[in-house]
């Protein structure tokens, strides 16, 4: 059964600190979405947003708070983020349960 | 691509209101419709128009939209059989977006203006650009002009308000003494005879862009929408299997699924037929597209309906 929470690794959490430029591991929110597009139909969407809405989803994991809309998580209930480092890494990677498809390039999905 | 440009000396009133006519607002119209559409249209200028297709995940076409960024928003229009599934593709994919959709059929019709002397007559302009657009005043309504050739002839769809629509179209026959309202029949004529795709006929998921000559309606650099990885795919490494061909035919009678065969293999099937029978356009396998070949058309009986040959002329970059 697809767990009903979004996982980040703590080597993610590591560089969405880094990007931010803090240390601490509080007050970090970061958005995770999903947005119409990419070559399967669904690709995945990262920003740092402080602007909390009533109907998140908020998960707090690893000093980090994620936020994701209401219809996003649909899509994404059940996801680690990871985080693909050096110089052939892929940056944050999405493993999705909920993704039946995935593009070549990785970014995009479909359900 | 040259694109074939046809002119009119005879100037052509169609009523094309079955159209789905949509207002979209919202900041994030233009980013998200690029997201979900083969042509780029994020950097679309005030004033300026563009036609898109809407693919699903294999490359099919699902519709070909035309946009126009007028007055702070976005009119959209579709083929009226596909309104409410372009609205379900474009709601299933919004998420967090600032987008409003509202459709506005009950308020506004669209009238299409075929011919070269429209924009004289209306705006004392010679010509404007293809998918430019400009506001108008007709009798003291407010109308919007926008340039789209659906015919492939230099053509204007003319946007004004439903319930204006008959005194609009009496006053157009009148300021113009070559004009002629035409019926669907005679509008299906002038497009088949220019080779142009229609909705609902040619333009369908039963091909993708690349069959249905909407080739320039794919822009090769904008990045990722749904469909891409396979569209490009295709053009690359030349997967592409048949093509749209405007063809001379002898048909006894006009049915629906006629098929295309030569030496009894079947290679293609006809889409539109024009309403003398003489003109159609039709699928084919790339194989057979050469002129100088005979095919035979045959119904779904496999019974011999008609003979059919390519008409080797380039096709404009319309849709009907």
């Amino acid at each position: 059964m697809t767990p009903l929470t979004i996982t980040i690794t703590e080597n993610a959490a590591k560089h969405v600190r880094d990007f931010t430029g803090r240390e601490s591991e509080d007050g970090v929110s970061l958005r995770v979405g999903v947005k119409g597009g990419g070559c399967s139909g669904l690709t995945y969407d990262l920003s740092i947003d402080a602007d909390f809405k009533e109907s998140d989803k908020v998960i707090e994991e690893r000093g980090i708070t994620i936020l994701i809309d209401k219809k996003s998580y649909i899509f994404l209930a059940g996801t680690i983020l990871d985080y693909s480092g050096g110089l052939n890494g892929k940056g944050f990677v999405f493993s999705n349960p909920n993704a039946k498809t995935t593009c070549g390039c990785g970014t995009s999905f479909s359900v | 691509m040259v694109n074939k440009q046809s002119t009119s000396s005879t100037q052509y009133i169609f009523d094309r209101s079955y159209l789905g006519i949509y207002e979209i607002t919202g900041n994030d119209s233009l980013d998200l419709l690029n997201r979900l559409s083969s042509n780029k249209v994020d950097d679309l200028n005030i004033n300026r128009g563009a036609s898109t297709i809407l693919t699903n995940s294999k490359g099919r076409v699902i519709d070909v939209i035309t946009l126009f960024n007028h007055d702070s928003k976005i009119i959209m229009y579709t083929s009226k059989n596909n309104s409410r599934e372009v609205i379900d593709w474009i709601d299933t994919y919004t998420f967090i977006e600032d987008i409003t959709v509202v459709n506005t059929n009950s308020e506004l019709d669209l009238i299409t203006l075929i011919g070269d002397n429209w924009s004289i007559y209306l705006i004392q302009k010679p010509i404007i650009d293809k998918f430019a657009c400009e506001s108008l005043d007709i009798n003291g309504t407010s109308c919007l002009l926008m340039r789209t050739d659906p015919t492939g002839f230099i053509g204007y769809d003319l946007l004004i308000p439903a319930n204006n629509k008959n005194e609009i179209i009496n006053f157009l026959s009148l300021i113009n003494p070559d004009v002629e309202i035409i019926n669907e029949y005679k509008y299906d004529y002038l497009r088949i005879n220019e080779g142009i795709p229609r909705l609902d006929k040619e333009i369908s998921e039963n091909f993708n862009p690349w069959e249905i000559n909407l080739n320039y309606l794919v822009n090769m650099d904008k990045g990722c929408y749904i469909g891409q990885e396979v569209i490009l795919r295709l053009n690359t490494y030349e997967k592409v299997q048949k093509f749209l061909k405007r063809l001379s035919i002898e048909l006894k009678d006009n049915q629906n699924n006629t098929n295309i065969t030569f030496e009894d293999n079947s290679i293609g099937i006809i889409t539109s037929v024009d309403n003398t029978n003489k003109i159609g356009l039709g699928v084919i396998n790339k194989k057979y597209c050469k002129t100088g070949l005979t095919y035979q058309l045959v119904n779904e009986n496999s019974e011999l309906i008609g003979t059919a040959e390519i008409l080797e002329t380039e096709l404009p970059n319309s849709i009907a």
